[in-house]
């Protein structure tokens, strides 16, 4: 089930009024609930993958309870690797298989060698990445004793599949989430009221801004032969804040429906086109993936324990991982690498020239060089990526591709408007119209919001960008 | 709890009142425009009694000029074509149409596109704004989504990212064609790019998506249940021949069966080879479309006189 979905509109209300009114504030019955509701709105899309979901779930809470009662290392280290290879098959065979069949099969066909390997034609079942992470880091911290697995299966499952966040983040750690399911809810106005109104601004970036957006981006990069150097300028410009209002529209949905519930998720952006140097865009884009991969992947490889030379490579590696999570494809790999190595030459420049670069300045420079990056991100092959990238440089034209007049205005109206709202919220952070004191200004934020969100969102059903991932 | 949904409600009820206001104003916008997109799709659904129609996107749009087919065929003719556009919104043209009158001659214009691509609804909900006043018309909107119909009592909605090109006719007129021009958007660049004389292969095949073929013979049916005089067109390209895809296989086919003339444009090489009569690879140029429906009449006028009724009913 999409959020931005009629389905979703009826199915939220729904469960909101069960969970406050019908389950008598039994935490047993609002975790039932939960669960069911969660099942169904994941099933919405393909009832067959459920399956996977539950497997994965029941998998680690067994896992977990054996780990707890394992004295013995080797055991101990067996039950882990089994849960870290189960997840990543599941992850590998239905995301990578083909990928990696693919590249296998160019490779030997680089020395001459022709090979032909069955490909699967099956589809990525949705959110396969944050709930199996999610699973895996419940694993993880019991294993090193960080966590005490729970025995209550109806809490666990719930947490795994909880719907606000199980098909595209944020990724929750069971040391946040899982306890909140312990917790009797008690309605709570103010939170509910936050969640509405995140919830409303969260489909503000969506439809209004991002979907708007992609019509223009789409336009241009699904036809790269024929457009200029501009033109690509200005789709990747968008791109860059399509994929922001797609992503972090999301996050906030997610996170105000859970608050509907009474349950407190992380944050997941903060205004990262604000950072003035990559170490500051990583702490402010997708946090729940960025923390997972430095406490999963980059620290357990050393961090910056080692040598510069061994912190670099630890860098390196944790961001061309986290490509490759992003999408099988080899630009998500060059995407992912292209931020290791930003982040790297930032360290050096930072060790050895003393300048500091005027703040709007580092902002702009950051934003350019990873909008440069998107350019992989978002491009359907490597060699259309260089294309784009060569031709900015070398053929900038003499005119943009407009396409649809009334489609380009209004994504540049989004795009104002986006900027405005970030640039406040950023340097304003008192300044807010949707919590003004005055109750008419409130109201009539909410309502000039809903109206525009009607009036000049895209409805097309589509995706959020990162439920491929 | 109750503090909450009264709140809820009263942001309810504000939202239903600004958009009721809002759609009286709407509405006036939609039936006062002076031309442009708005102006043409209420004329095609609402007011026309035109003698010959032409329906297609923008290939019919654009290299269907009104004035000549008038003047050759001695006929009132409108061109109800509308860009982006595929087979929902020709259907529900036709339905709008076949509510009021029968046209004596209608001319498709059809591409692959429209036969071998999943017929897109959504392109179709720029007939939202028509969805209240137009019955015949709400089946094909229904289809855009499972709740449509509950969203169309929605002005705002109905009228969602239309604003645009329903204001600006009221400052500037004729960039979709004018009004005197009947539903004809003539192009008046000439394209800049050239093949060299190469011609890029025949595309190769591909399967017709059932849907978009059951509402093409739908189609073609209806107008031809009511007595209409129907043409099948396939508008030329530059510099691509197209003479054996699926779909034209498909409209041959169709052709045969039904006794409908066929025209397939797409390999006809005093068109596909000069650019000069182009303003993109896909349409014409005034000059083009010009010289397209001289011919294009030429070829269609025996089967008019041949059937002489046709000009008296």
């Amino acid at each position: 089930m999409l959020f931005n979905s009629i389905d979703f509109a009826i199915f939220l209300p729904i469960v909101f009024t069960l969970f406050w009114f019908a389950t008598g504030r039994s935490l047993r019955l609002q975790n039932a609930l939960l669960l069911i509701s969660s099942y169904l709105f994941y099933g919405w899309w393909d009832w067959r993958y459920l399956l996977l979901l539950v497997f994965s779930s029941l998998f680690d809470f067994f896992v977990g309870l054996a780990l707890d009662k394992q004295e013995d290392g080797r055991k101990r280290s067996l039950l882990f690797w089994s849960s870290i290879a189960v997840n990543l098959t599941l992850l590998g065979f239905f995301k990578y298989y083909n990928f990696f069949a693919d590249s296998f099969v160019q490779a030997f066909s680089l020395f001459g060698q022709q090979m032909k390997l069955p490909m699967l034609e099956v589809i990525l079942p949705v959110g396969i990445s944050f709930y199996t992470f999610q699973s895996m880091s419940y694993a993880i911290n019991i294993y090193w004793r960080k966590l005490t697995p729970t025995r209550d299966i109806l809490a666990y499952t719930a947490f795994v599949s909880f719907f606000p966040q199980l098909v595209a983040g944020p990724i929750e750690r069971a040391t946040n989430l899982l306890p909140q399911f312990f917790k009797a809810k008690e309605f709570d106005y103010d939170l509910v009221v936050k969640g509405l109104k995140m919830m409303l601004l969260g489909f503000f970036m969506k439809v209004v801004v991002a979907d708007r957006l992609a019509l223009y981006v789409d336009s241009v990069y699904n036809n790269v032969a024929m457009h200029t150097g501009w033109s690509f300028i200005v789709a990747t410009f968008f791109f860059a804040l399509q994929i922001y209002g797609d992503f972090a529209g999301y996050s906030l949905i997610a996170i105000g429906t859970a608050k509907l519930f009474g349950f407190n998720l992380m944050q997941n952006f903060n205004r990262p086109y604000f950072s003035a140097s990559f170490r500051d865009f990583w702490g402010r884009w997708h946090i729940s993936l960025s923390t997972w991969f430095k406490d999963f992947v980059y620290i357990p490889l050393g961090g910056n324990r080692g040598s510069k030379t061994r912190t670099r490579f630890n860098l390196f590696t944790t961001f061309l991982v986290s490509g490759l999570w992003h999408g099988a494809n080899w630009t998500f790999v060059i995407w992912g690498a292209m931020h290791g190595a930003f982040q790297i030459i930032e360290r050096m420049l930072a060790d050895t020239v003393k300048i500091k670069l005027p703040r709007a300045i580092s902002i702009l420079l950051v934003f350019a060089l990873t909008c440069l990056a998107w350019v992989f991100f978002r491009a359907a092959t490597v060699q259309d990526a260089f294309y784009v990238i060569g031709t900015m440089f070398t053929s900038l034209g003499e005119s943009v591709h407009i396409g649809d007049i009334g489609i380009f205005t209004f994504s540049v109206v989004g795009v104002l408007l986006l900027f405005s709202l970030e640039f406040v919220m950023e340097y304003y952070p008192g300044f807010s119209l949707l919590n003004h004191r005055w109750a008419p200004v409130r109201y009539a934020t909410i309502l000039f919001m809903l109206i525009y969100i009607i009036s000049f969102g895209v409805f097309d059903g589509s995706q959020f960008i990162y439920f491929q991932f | 709890m109750r503090k909450l949904y009264t709140k809820i409600l009263i942001i309810l009820v504000l939202l239903a009142a600004f958009d009721v206001a809002a759609g009286l104003v709407l509405d006036w916008l939609r039936d006062h425009s002076p031309d442009g997109r708005y102006y043409k799709t209420k004329y095609s659904l609402e007011n026309c009694q035109e003698d010959v129609v032409v329906i297609g996107s923008s290939r019919g749009e654009i290299n269907y000029v009104t004035q000549i087919i008038e003047d050759s065929l001695g006929m009132s003719c409108w061109n109800a074509s509308r860009g982006g556009q595929g087979t929902p919104y020709f259907r529900a043209i036709q339905e709008g149409i076949l509510a009021r009158y029968t046209p004596k001659v209608v001319i498709l214009n059809i591409d692959d596109n429209d036969l071998e691509t999943r017929p897109n609804y959504e392109h179709a909900g720029v007939l939202r704004p028509f969805y209240q006043n137009c019955p015949p018309i709400r089946p094909i909107i229904n289809n855009t989504s499972t709740f449509e119909w509950a969203l169309m009592k929605s002005r705002l909605y109905a009228y969602n990212s239309s604003f645009y090109y329903l204001i600006r006719p009221y400052f500037v007129q004729g960039l979709d064609g004018k009004a005197s021009d009947k539903g004809w958007k003539p192009r008046l660049e000439k394209m800049t790019a050239e093949i060299g004389g190469q011609l890029e292969p025949e595309p190769e095949k591909v399967d017709l998506n059932k849907e978009s073929v059951a509402l093409f013979d739908t189609l073609v049916q209806k107008f031809k249940t009511r007595g209409c005089k129907v043409f099948l067109v396939v508008s030329p390209n530059y510099g691509r021949t197209v003479s054996a895809s699926s779909a034209i296989e498909y409209l041959r086919k169709t052709s045969a069966e039904n006794n409908i003339p066929l025209f397939v444009y797409s390999n006809d090489t005093s068109f596909i080879t000069k650019p000069e009569l182009f303003v993109d690879p896909d349409h014409l140029n005034v000059e083009g479309a010009q010289t397209f429906t001289r011919q294009l009449v030429g070829q269609i006028k025996p089967f008019t006189f041949a059937n002489q009724h046709l000009s008296k009913e």
